[in-house]
């Protein structure tokens, strides 16, 4: 895999991308055994820290999600303004 | 209720068209065997399950196959081209895909440049 | 990688039966990027199909 980044935003992406497969991961494990004390714990400790890399790339580039809209500090639309992710910039 | 979230499973950067391919990946979307059929079946199972460990690895791995990339063709001839991926049942397909490496399998397994 | 044969885990278990064994939890990878990159971060899950049957990575 091409770990080679141009910028601190791709960077922040690609773990983004990482932490939410591992959130995934857990979570189709945590189905099937939904009393798993070690898997919560896991679980618990990734998906914080994707939500905080998720808040944090919403804060400083465009939102990824609608709940992480953030419209106070700017003027327009962000969520529908910035690039859908077959055009690019989302990788 | 599911919820869109703007950005790529996996990151991919195609670097040259193939059209073959591309139609190889899309036929495993449709038809009476394909992916998204599958996804509707695994949802649809959900509602006569009487076990909520069964209805959450239902809708878990249904909901899992809209994230499989959709491919895009530019407009620029041997521009790379990137994946869509999609947690609604929303999906839009195209004629051709332009593509190099491509995923395969299901989403727990993929290769890119 | 090693590769199991047809009869060899299946002699003690009866026949006209299927078996799905349970996954216990052992922790996941310690490399986040290389489990992303295989398509578990389970390293017992990482058996890549081989053509006719998987086998452990």
């Amino acid at each position: 895999m091409n770990t080679q980044f141009t910028g601190e935003r791709e960077k922040l992406l690609h773990d983004i991308g990482i932490l939410s497969f591992v959130v995934v991961e857990l979570s189709l494990y945590l189905d099937t055994h939904p009393k798993d004390q070690d898997a919560l714990k896991y679980f618990n400790h990734y998906n914080r820290l994707a939500n905080q890399a998720k808040q944090e790339y919403s804060a400083k580039y465009t939102p990824l999600t609608i709940s992480c809209a953030d419209v106070s500090a700017c003027d327009d639309w962000k969520w529908a303004l910035a690039p859908m992710p077959w055009e690019g910039g989302c990788n | 209720m599911w919820n869109y979230e703007r950005r790529l499973e996996f990151p991919v950067n195609i670097k040259e068209a193939n059209a073959d391919i591309a139609q190889a990946i899309i036929s495993q979307y449709g038809g009476p065997d394909g992916e998204m059929g599958a996804s509707m079946r695994y949802l649809s199972q959900r509602y006569a399950c009487p076990y909520r460990e069964v209805s959450a690895i239902l809708t878990d791995i249904g909901v899992s196959v809209p994230k499989l990339r959709i491919w895009h063709e530019t407009s620029n001839i041997k521009r790379s081209s990137l994946i869509g991926s999609l947690r609604t049942s929303h999906i839009k397909i195209f004629e051709q895909f332009p593509l190099r490496e491509y995923p395969y399998g299901n989403h727990r397994s993929c290769h890119w440049n | 990688m090693k590769d199991y044969l047809y009869r060899e885990p299946c002699d003690e278990f009866p026949i006209a039966m299927a078996y799905v064994p349970w996954q216990r939890f052992n922790g996941i990878c310690e490399n986040l990027e290389k489990g992303y990159c295989d398509g578990t971060v389970f390293p017992e899950l990482d058996k890549p199909f081989t053509g006719r049957r998987c086998c452990n990575r």
